[in-house]
């Protein structure tokens, strides 16, 4: 996992899944491929229970920028 | 205890006793039969692992919640260094896994609990918890 993702998901209450798009045969590769929909990478999103992208983001974020950002969806 | 004779060269007796050292050091991690890759700190049942490599290696989550850290929604406890979460071995047995060590062959196997079929939504999302989940799309150059 990425340093700014690590130190992120030490503070957030919300599962992180890392994604590597190198990695096709891993489990969480083939759930989640389907949802990466934008045109460059790092991308980032946070799915509902219902499978809906409630927020998406393109680019780099630091992990300060990411729990600023998402702070409204962790529950 | 084991005494060389007076006559054994001295490389002889440094060569035995390296090759002891390196077998009672030498000890391999498997994960779902695979190698693992990932930072593993001191030996047996009581290696520590970093928490999200070890997630990342058996591919199920690890999330921080109010009452504390889960592993795909079961509690399990974890040592936080620096706020980054590390769990034992013998932690992850604690949680359900099954975690087999061979002393003789100076190997541990971990090992996935058999996943509980999930009732996939009409658009095929299988949901498996009730929380948000953050995705993060990248690559490795």
């Amino acid at each position: 996992m990425k340093p700014q993702l690590a130190q992120f998901e030490s503070k957030t209450t919300l599962s992180v899944i890392d994604i590597d798009l190198d990695q096709k045969s891993s489990a969480n590769y083939k759930k989640y491929i389907d949802k990466m929909t934008a045109p460059g990478i790092p991308y980032t999103i946070i799915v509902n229970p219902k499978g809906e992208v409630i927020y998406s983001a393109v680019g780099y974020r630091t992990s300060a920028e990411l729990v600023s950002q998402t702070k409204q969806f962790w529950k | 205890m084991k005494t060389f004779p007076k006559k054994t060269p001295l490389f002889l007796v440094l060569l035995t006793l390296t090759l002891l050292a390196v077998s009672a050091s030498a000890q391999t991690l498997s994960v779902r039969n695979k190698p693992y890759k990932g930072e593993i700190n001191g030996r047996g049942l009581g290696a520590m692992v970093l928490l999200s490599e070890m997630a990342q290696a058996l591919e199920m989550t690890a999330a921080r919640t109010d009452a504390g850290w889960t592993l795909d929604g079961q509690p399990i406890t974890v040592t936080e260094n620096a706020g980054v979460p590390y769990i034992t071995l013998s932690e992850l047995k604690a949680a359900g896994l099954k975690v087999t060590e061979n002393k003789d062959f100076g190997t541990i196997d971990v090992y996935k609990p058999v996943a509980k079929s999930a009732t996939p939504s009409k658009d095929g999302w299988s949901a498996k918890t009730s929380q948000n989940v953050m995705v993060h799309y990248g690559a490795t150059w």
